[in-house]
């Protein structure tokens, strides 16, 4: 670097150091203050959106408060920590859904793979067929009373379109689907599993914890081990099936 | 964004906690002691909200990015290494989570429409009739030629000039080798200084005088 190079970079130097110096920042808001709040998804408050979490848990509860309710619901299913309510066809009103699906950049958490791994705080494992899945292009880490991981495949030639997504929960977390339009068993390495759809609860950038969807299409859902895995496809139940066969 | 005198510098070197302090704080945490991390916040939550500050340029987005921060580190603390200072690595997690956040569509448009309107806002403010620079306006100029820089040299001027980290913490918030930093600074300046050759030469001939 010759001497007047030299120079101009001091000065460079200089230039910064003066403009930190006058820089203005806003007032640092007070977490540590905030901190017990900051623990929960919603970070900003927003009580309608809570209050609609908790209409919705109050419904269901009332809902199935009803004798003749709960004589109609023949029984439920654990898958993990998913429960899943069955109904007999046409005896109970299904909620409604929502249609569109839900902006991928709108959830809430997203970071690296690396990171979700040390906050999951459990192997994450990644699916291996189809080949030419690849990693996933979103990486999401939401607390939903416990840990949990969303991540998500998009088409390449349509850039926020979801092709699957696949969900990892951990115990704290819960999820209760209600009446779902299509539920069938099946099974996941031996593991038992069901095949369903309707929207559930995922955490926008907003706060709110809403009902919806990623992929226009079904849900397989199966626990291995302390995991809930959900994974959300276009695919067949075949190839879904071997989708979660392929974890590793 | 407001560029203004200010007789507050912020130093993070001068923050007078020492490792065995910090290193004490993270254990209670670990132990479950949730004012321990608290107290940790407390020390650390400038620097990060200031950094998402720089990358984002919006208060409310640094705050979240700040929140999601500590909420991250605080899963993760059970892995830190105890040998290490923390600081660099919240910045290194606020940094990361700052640029995803651009990533996401909406808040990228925003903020080229907000400094592409800060740029020409600022210009005719900054083409004063005198030839002779005011300091204000000197910073002004620097900062909108900072922002002209990609993300990368960005962040390491910030980090060595805005948040003043030494050199071995600044490669720990990067995640990179001293020497790396050095050399990613030194090309940061680099092209900085032909951004201001050719679009600001009156910082250079007003620094020469």
């Amino acid at each position: 670097m010759s001497t007047a190079e030299r120079s101009d970079i001091q000065s460079i130097e200089a230039l910064l150091r003066r403009t930190a110096k006058d820089f203005e920042y806003p007032e640092t808001p007070d977490l540590a203050v905030r901190w017990e709040s900051s623990r929960r998804p919603v970070r900003r408050a927003q009580p309608l959106a809570w209050a609609g979490a908790l209409i919705l848990i109050l419904a269901i509860a009332l809902f199935l408060s009803v004798p003749q309710v709960r004589a109609a619901v023949r029984e439920f299913l654990d898958v993990g920590v998913v429960r899943i309510l069955f109904a007999p066809t046409g005896a109970l009103p299904t909620a409604e859904r929502p249609v569109e699906s839900e902006p991928v950049f709108d959830l809430a958490g997203e970071t690296s793979f690396q990171e979700a791994q040390e906050l999951f705080g459990a192997q994450i494992r990644l699916p291996q067929f189809p080949p030419e899945l690849g990693s996933p292009d979103r990486v999401y880490y939401q607390d939903i009373g416990g840990p949990s991981v969303v991540m998500i495949w998009e088409n390449p030639e349509r850039p926020f379109e979801v092709l699957m997504s696949l969900q990892l929960l951990r115990a704290g977390a819960f999820l209760e689907k209600v009446a779902p339009e299509v539920i069938q068993q099946t099974s996941v390495n031996n593991h038992p599993a069901v095949w369903t759809t309707g929207p559930y609860l995922l955490q926008t950038r907003s706060g709110q914890l809403e009902q919806t969807r990623l992929v226009t299409g079904q849900a397989l859902i199966w626990a291995e081990g302390d995991i809930t895995y959900r994974l959300e496809t276009r695919e067949t139940l075949e190839n879904a099936v071997r989708i979660a066969e392929s974890l590793r | 964004m407001n560029l203004g005198y200010s007789d507050r510098r912020f130093c993070i070197s001068e923050i007078s906690i020492g490792q065995v302090a910090e290193r004490d704080l993270i254990l209670r945490t670990r132990a479950g002691d949730d004012r321990a991390w608290q107290e940790l916040m407390g020390l650390h939550q400038e620097a990060v909200f200031r950094l998402g500050y720089l990358i984002l340029g919006d208060a409310d987005a640094a705050a979240d990015v700040a929140q999601e921060t500590f909420l991250r580190a605080y899963h993760a603390l059970h892995r830190f290494d105890l040998d290490r200072p923390l600081r660099p690595w919240l910045l290194r997690i606020a940094s990361n989570h700052s640029k995803n956040w651009l990533r996401a569509l909406g808040r990228y448009m925003n903020t080229l429409k907000r400094f592409a309107d800060l740029e020409f806002t600022g210009r005719s403010e900054r083409r004063p009739a005198e030839r002779k620079l005011y300091s204000r306006q000197i910073s002004t100029l620097t900062w909108e030629a900072i922002r002209k820089l990609d993300p990368t040299d960005q962040q390491i001027i910030f980090l060595r000039y805005f948040l003043d980290l030494p050199v071995a913490e600044a490669a720990d918030a990067l995640g990179v080798r001293p020497g790396t930093v050095k050399s990613r600074l030194h090309r940061a300046l680099a092209r900085l200084r032909r951004i201001i050759e050719s679009e600001y030469s009156e910082l250079i001939e007003d620094a020469r005088e």
